[in-house]
């Protein structure tokens, strides 16, 4: 089934890969563009089941479903991806691109390498440089991944929640949350890259307005990490959800609140803000 | 003065504010002006307790869909519920425990339903008509809810049988069903709690369903000690928990906007519940709903359906077709001989009967003004009324979070009015027909490509009159508060004379 009825499926070639979208284009639709890139192992339908509808009662959403290349992969690579997508569907009008885990990186790498593609970043529990932390859990998903991929099901469900999610579950919910979990092809060249992935000094030239966005419980990028984006970015605002790193899963209301406020006017709110949570 | 200023005053003084209602809406905003200090005003309440729908809707096993953190007053957290989902009787202490903390027992005029509310222009005063006496205002503020008004279900000889007949929010406790045979008449929310707790002592029930609802788990459980220990020590807990339960229920949201993807995961978490709870094919098709899911409200029940696969339950599926002496029959065929009937039957929330008590500008009732279906600005000012404003009026519920944070967004919209008016010294404010027509246009276009107008049910959320959305607010509940809840003066002063307007804005500056 589709991502959303009005969504159009089709592919884009690049590099000898084929790059499938999701896009919800109508003729007479002058509606701005958000365009929205996955994390590791993602794809448009499983990390946004529930934002990719909520934004198209709004927006034009284009979605990218990132491919694997054979060999080494590099946050340039994927970000060629995306723009050739969007110099494919979109080219009229610089676009919102919104991007999640390693979908925030390659988001980044996009607005650094083509500013004139993006009128709006938002990273959504990315981060600049792995750290010590970060390198510890990914060696242990490797060792996981060669050796018991139904624990490394069990410790990917562990981490990638946040405790309240986890914890607000029965454990029928919670083992079905294991079953889902699925590897697909590429997913140890993405780990990799997450492993060895740099920003650092590339920030300072992004000039598009962003929105910088960090769960607060996120064991796999702790939020101080997401942090630093915001330090990074000249031209940035911060906000943080009560949540783990599966933040669209977790939280897809509230990020959907948070993004269609800043896409709607990015400039609104100051440079170096943080955007304080609505009042419930 | 007769009374002291903030006091029960005498009938013929007139306050500032005049609140009818102390269910959430009424008592909440007493609670505002009473915190704030600055305002005398009164509250009418019909009955002899506090409560509104939660002082009346004690049948057995009533209980509220939305869990009681957040379905309680953002600025009173209780640490002691004693479930996620707290039953009836708690609700109602809490609300009684508000009424006294806030200070609001000597300003509520208990027995006092209105009869009749006018206005004088001459006076620029709201002229209140009820049992204990007359009263009067600048400001009224409506707060009785939109499932107050206990609907009976147009049955032929409903009114000749033979046995007890009663609808479920005014509950006979007089009767002890203990063995008896009872008919539930309806399957909506009401109904589904109902059920499992008459068919626990009554010697045979049988439900008449005309339309099976979709039923989700709902996942209720008690807190321990240790939480409301740490509620009582630590209230962010509450708060965090609280907006959790928040976002998690906008996600819900997503699920109305008619996405196959969302409509149908969310469908099947209520049939795979039906699944695994009856076994049945025959009862389980019955069961099935014919109808998208989240046209009509979403039920929650974790013993609803098991309870018909109880030897002494039975379902009909075709409604009754009528009554005959002790005789019940069923509109697919059935008959059953019942000693008595409960309407599980619903409320008339699209044509509010206190609309015929509410006389505006040249004595217009409010009821023709709502003549083809309700409407208002900002979900509370009517043009034609002024100094009115309605708390869960038209376009103020929804099909997936708490009615309680939309009453709030309400309040503040009035005590934002109430300010401006009194501090640019204007004696009535009047919200343009333009700006209310816009607004409801508005609406209209929002309700679009909602599952409320294409599921292909009929339900108290559209108005059979005008066929648009008056009783649900069609977009996630935070919009409410954002679209809602600021005072803008802007359409309240279309029809002024500029220099008016003016002054009226200079006031605020």
């Amino acid at each position: 089934m589709k991502i959303h009825p009005d969504a159009h499926e089709g592919a884009v070639h690049v590099g000898g890969l084929s790059v499938p979208f999701h896009d919800t284009l109508a003729p007479e639709d002058s509606r701005d563009t958000v365009v929205l890139v996955h994390g590791t192992g993602g794809s448009a339908k499983t990390h946004f089941r529930t934002l990719f509808p909520m934004l198209a009662a709004r927006y034009r959403v284009l979605a990218v479903d990132l491919q694997s290349p054979d060999g080494e992969q590099t946050l340039g690579g994927l970000s060629e991806q995306v723009a050739a997508v969007i110099d494919q569907r979109a080219p009229a009008q610089p676009v919102h691109v919104v991007g999640y885990s390693l979908g925030a990186l390659v988001a980044a790498d996009l607005a650094a390498s083509r500013p004139k593609s993006v009128s709006s970043l938002t990273l959504v529990a990315g981060w600049v440089r792995a750290d010590t932390q970060q390198r510890l859990r990914n060696r242990i998903w490797k060792r996981l991944f060669e050796s018991d991929q139904d624990l490394l099901r069990e410790f990917v469900t562990w981490t990638v929640y946040g405790q309240s999610f986890l914890a607000g579950r029965g454990d029928a919910d919670i083992q079905a949350l294991i079953d889902a979990r699925t590897f697909p092809d590429g997913i140890a060249g993405q780990m990799q890259l997450n492993a060895v992935a740099d920003l650092s000094g590339r920030l300072a030239a992004i000039t598009a307005p962003s929105l910088v966005i960090a769960g607060a419980h996120d064991q796999m990028v702790p939020a101080r990490q997401t942090q630093l984006l915001f330090g990074g970015l000249p031209n940035a605002r911060y906000a943080v959800i009560d949540s783990g790193h599966a933040v669209p899963q977790e939280r897809p209301a509230q990020l959907f609140q948070l993004i269609n406020e800043f896409v709607t006017d990015p400039a609104a709110a100051p440079a170096g803000g943080i955007r304080e949570a609505l009042f419930v | 003065m007769e009374s002291t200023p903030m006091g029960h005053p005498a009938s013929a003084s007139p306050v500032d504010v005049i609140i009818v209602g102390t269910g959430f809406g009424g008592l909440g905003m007493g609670s505002k002006l009473a915190r704030e200090g600055e305002r005398s005003f009164i509250i009418l309440e019909r009955a002899e307790d506090v409560g509104g729908t939660w002082r009346d809707n004690h049948y057995p096993g009533a209980a509220c869909d939305v869990p009681s953190l957040l379905y309680s007053f953002s600025f009173r957290p209780n640490p002691e519920w004693s479930r996620m989902f707290a039953p009836q009787q708690e609700i109602l202490n809490y609300l009684r425990s508000v009424a006294r903390e806030e200070n609001l027992l000597e300003r509520i005029v208990f027995g006092a339903e209105l009869t009749d509310a006018r206005w004088d222009e001459g006076e620029a005063l709201w002229k209140v008509s009820t049992p204990k006496g007359e009263f009067a205002a600048k400001t009224l503020v409506t707060a009785v809810g939109h499932l107050s008004e206990p609907k009976m279900p147009d049955i032929e000889g409903l009114a000749d049988f033979s046995g007890e007949v009663f609808h479920s929010a005014q509950w006979n406790d007089g009767i002890d069903l203990t063995g008896k045979r009872v008919g539930i008449i309806g399957s909506g929310a009401t109904a589904v709690q109902v059920l499992p707790e008459v068919a626990k002592i009554a010697g045979e029930v049988v439900v008449f369903q005309r339309s099976a609802p979709y039923v989700t788990p709902r996942p209720d459980r008690s807190y321990t000690d240790e939480e409301k220990g740490l509620f009582r020590k630590m209230p962010e807990v509450m708060q965090e928990l609280r907006e959790e339960m928040f976002w998690s229920n906008e996600e819900r949201y997503a699920q109305r906007r008619g996405t196959p993807t969302l409509v149908n995961a969310a469908a099947q978490v209520a049939l795979d519940h039906l699944h695994r709870q009856v076994e049945d094919p025959e009862l389980r098709r019955k069961l099935t709903p014919d109808y998208t899911f989240g046209c009509k409200r979403v039920l929650k029940s974790s013993d609803y359906y098991s309870t018909f696969t109880q030897d002494h339950v039975r379902l009909e599926t075709g409604g009754v077709t009528r009554v005959e002496g002790n005789r019940v029959l069923g509109g697919d065929g059935g008959s059953h001989e019942l000693d008595v009937i409960i309407a599980c039957t619903g409320f008339e929330a699209t044509d509010l009967p206190i609309a015929y008590r509410i006389f505006g500008r040249d004595g217009q009732p409010l009821s023709e003004r709502w003549a083809n279906g309700m409407q208002a600005y900002a979900t509370t000012a009517v043009h034609g009324f002024p100094n009115l404003w309605i708390i869960n009026g038209p376009n103020t519920g929804l099909g997936h979070n708490s009615a309680v944070y939309i009453a709030e967004a309400q309040i503040d919209y009035i005590m934002g009015a109430v300010n401006f008016r009194d501090q640019a010294a204007v004696a009535a404010l009047e919200v343009s027909r333009e700006a209310e027509d816009a607004f409801m246009d508005r609406v209209d276009q929002l309700a679009q490509g909602t599952v409320w107008l294409d599921g292909g049910c009929s339900s108290w959320y559209v108005d059979h009159r005008n066929g648009r959305l008056t009783t649900l607010w069609p977009e996630p509940a935070y919009t409410f508060r954002q679209v809602n809840a600021p005072f803008d003066p802007e359409p309240y002063l279309a029809g002024s004379p500029d220099e008016a307007r003016e002054k009226a804005l200079a006031g605020m500056r």
